[in-house]
């Protein structure tokens, strides 16, 4: 057994030792599989559109207030419970503490902790309710690929209508095409961004960006910044 | 020193952590990007710009030429030239990527020819436009100037070849028999594939009919009246005198080569009734009977693979389409819908067990395929007239049969996959079309 002092001196190095862990891998981000990242910065916000879509800003004072519901308590005869309310419960069997030797760290004591500080986030995490456009259900409906916009479905639509690949090419791959639009819907910027290294997908992407046609209607104001600004990018993938 | 331990191994497992919540980020951010589908699929878009200077006629001759080979092939969309934004002078034999992009190509071949005296020399480039200004394949070929069309098919079939890995059937030929001058008789005929070089096989002025190229293309089966009897003939594709292979009493008619070249399927009826022998090629000796009914089986075809042989007999009524094995056996019927199915025709595309044949549409004939694997139809024509006598491109990816309709009788091609339109080849009333083998450079 060790002294006081060497347990704390032993804690003072783990929180050390765990903040330049911590250090190291927030600067080696990169280096932990961020995969290709070709293509100019104009679209860099783009692939995090679905984020202003589902989570637009809406004020938590529209949400109504939620009454609990009690839930009945059913006797399971099955599981051996009585309904003779005279009957006193069987005494359960204490559970025996498995002594924790000091020296070590107690792992299960300290993942709990974590779940208790993940619970208490989500008890008390974001009150937003789901709008117009949300992937989380809404009136919008949760259709993933137009991540529940209309407008957003319909410029999807146009984009895999131009989309073509030549009947010749047998090949796979996966490309990233992204836009900027204009506030009255016209497709004004597009690029490349992640290009598949099957030439003919990736021509044919380019073709597809250039020839999808502009939108019937200018873009709805809740997607402006998204679409006029940010951009958005689709995954074309053979 | 367990404490140390410890440390070392929470150290690793934060670090791991750390990456594996970037690759979830990562992951996520893909899912985050809007998934357009699966792809149509089109023809690609080659551009086959005429080009600036040199020989203005021979160039020309190679662009039609050219431009009909990649258009029938099935693959390629050839681009309109009005469409062409880039300067073809500045450009000689190079190309100008965002030019041509612009344009909406994929690819663009570019040639230039080059007349000495008799000879030419027809240089090529191909680019794929999305590999930059570099190109991808690049020949020279040389030759007599009458062969610009042979030559001009070889590229195509190295095109071709780039593209897809397969063979292409650009130079193959196409035999098929027209009315003679003189009244009834009729007459074995060959062609390019593409129409051109049209001359005559059979030199007689009797009735010359169902003329099948060997596996090689090097002789031409055929059944000829000529000494009054239908009686099978072979000739060397390059002409010269015909050798009667099989005169036996009534019918020598309707052969059909195995795969290897030695033995023919024919239909004789030497014993009463039209049946399907094997006959040695080059003999003509029976090897083997394989029907034996008191119906009629005729038009044998044999598979690709050598292993079953497709043909029509009315056993069960109407004509119908049957297969058995190239001994005779497991003799079943494969043509389901209509009372009347006739000529098969096997497809050589490899990995596929498709026939092609006519069947009786109302008061028209029209050309199906069937699927023997998967027992899938498709339709070739309809509304188009009559259209019979299937034959497919070597491989497999076109159609030739004869046609009688508003647009003109003669000899149409068709992807054999029912998609687009039928172009034709040959004018004028014909019929036993078959079509040979791929050309041997």
């Amino acid at each position: 057994m060790r002294d006081t002092p060497s347990i704390v001196s032993g804690l003072a190095f783990t929180l050390l030792l765990h903040i330049f862990v911590v250090g190291l891998a927030s600067t080696t981000t990169d280096g932990c599989g961020s995969g290709e990242a070709s293509g100019s910065t104009d679209f860099a916000q783009a692939e995090t559109i679905e984020a202003s879509l589902a989570f637009k800003e809406v004020k938590p004072e529209n949400k109504q207030p939620q009454k609990k519901k009690k839930q009945k308590f059913k006797p399971n005869e099955e599981d051996g419970a009585s309904k003779n309310e005279k009957l006193s419960p069987e005494k359960k069997p204490k559970k025996e503490t498995v002594p924790v030797d000091k020296d070590e760290i107690d792992i299960n004591s300290i993942l709990n902790k974590n779940r208790k500080q993940d619970e208490d986030l989500s008890d008390t995490g974001s009150e937003k309710t789901p709008v117009e456009g949300s992937p989380d259900g809404s009136e919008w409906g949760t259709e993933k690929e137009a991540r529940g916009d209309p407008y957003v479905g319909e410029l999807k639509g146009r984009i895999y209508d131009a989309w073509k690949v030549p009947a010749l090419e047998t090949g796979t791959g996966n490309a990233i095409g992204c836009v900027r639009l204009d506030k009255e819907g016209a497709i004004v910027d597009r690029e490349l961004k992640k290009r598949s290294k099957n030439t003919n997908l990736d021509r044919s992407v380019e073709v597809a960006l250039k020839d999808a046609p502009a939108m019937d209607k200018p873009v709805p104001d809740a997607l402006v910044n998204l679409l006029t600004v940010k951009g958005i990018c689709f995954n074309f993938a053979l | 020193m367990l404490q140390l331990r410890t440390l070392t191994l929470v150290a690793l497992f934060g670090l791991a952590s750390l990456c594996a919540g970037d690759v979830a980020v990562a992951q996520a951010e893909d899912d985050f990007v809007i998934d357009v589908g699966q792809p149509q699929r089109s023809r690609y878009p080659l551009a086959l710009p005429m080009p600036v200077g040199g020989d203005g006629a021979s160039a020309s001759e190679v662009l039609k030429v050219a431009s009909f080979d990649l258009d029938i092939a099935g693959w390629f969309k050839v681009m309109d030239k009005k469409g062409f934004l880039a300067n073809l002078s500045r450009e000689g034999m190079g190309i100008e990527v965002e030019a041509w992009k612009s344009a909406g190509a994929y690819g663009v071949v570019k040639f230039a020819t080059r007349v000495t005296g008799d000879r030419i020399a027809i240089d090529f480039k191909l680019y794929e436009v999305e590999k930059g200004e570099n190109a991808v394949l690049e020949k020279t070929y040389q030759g007599d100037k009458k062969d610009i069309r042979k030559l001009t098919h070889l590229w195509c079939n190295d095109v071709v070849k780039h593209f897809t890995g397969e063979d292409g059937f650009f130079g193959s030929k196409i035999a098929f028999v027209t009315k003679g001058s003189r009244g009834g008789n009729k007459k074995i005929m060959a062609m390019d594939f593409d129409g051109a070089a049209v001359h005559g096989m059979s030199r007689n002025s009797s009735i010359n009919i169902l003329p099948a190229w060997s596996p090689s293309g090097g002789q031409l089966a055929y059944t000829s009246y000529m000494r009054d009897n239908p009686d099978l003939y072979i000739v060397s594709a390059g002409g010269g005198r015909p050798k009667r292979v099989s005169r036996a009493p009534g019918m020598n008619t309707g052969a059909s080569w195995s795969p290897d070249g030695s033995k023919l399927a024919i239909t004789l009826s030497k014993d009463g009734n039209p049946e399907i022998y094997i006959i040695s090629a080059s003999t003509g000796k029976v090897i083997k009977r394989l029907t034996n009914n008191r119906h009629i089986d005729t038009s044998p075809a044999w598979s690709p693979d050598g292993k079953e042989i497709a043909f029509v007999s009315d056993r069960e009524g109407g004509p119908q389409i049957f297969v058995m094995k190239a001994n005779g056996s497991g003799q079943r019927r494969v043509s389901m819908n209509g009372s009347y199915n006739t000529t098969p025709a096997w497809s050589p595309a490899k990995g596929q067990r498709v026939i092609a044949f006519t069947t009786r549409d109302g008061s028209a004939f029209d050309i199906v395929t069937l699927d023997l694997v998967t027992k899938k139809m498709v339709r070739i024509t309809q509304n188009e007239g009559s259209n019979e006598e299937p034959s497919f491109a070597p491989n497999g990816r076109v159609l030739a049969f004869s046609s009688a309709r508003s647009g003109g009788a003669g000899i149409y091609l068709a992807n054999a996959d029912g998609s687009g339109n039928a172009k034709r080849v040959y004018k004028g009333s014909v019929t036993s079309i078959d079509w040979g083998p791929a050309p041997t450079h």
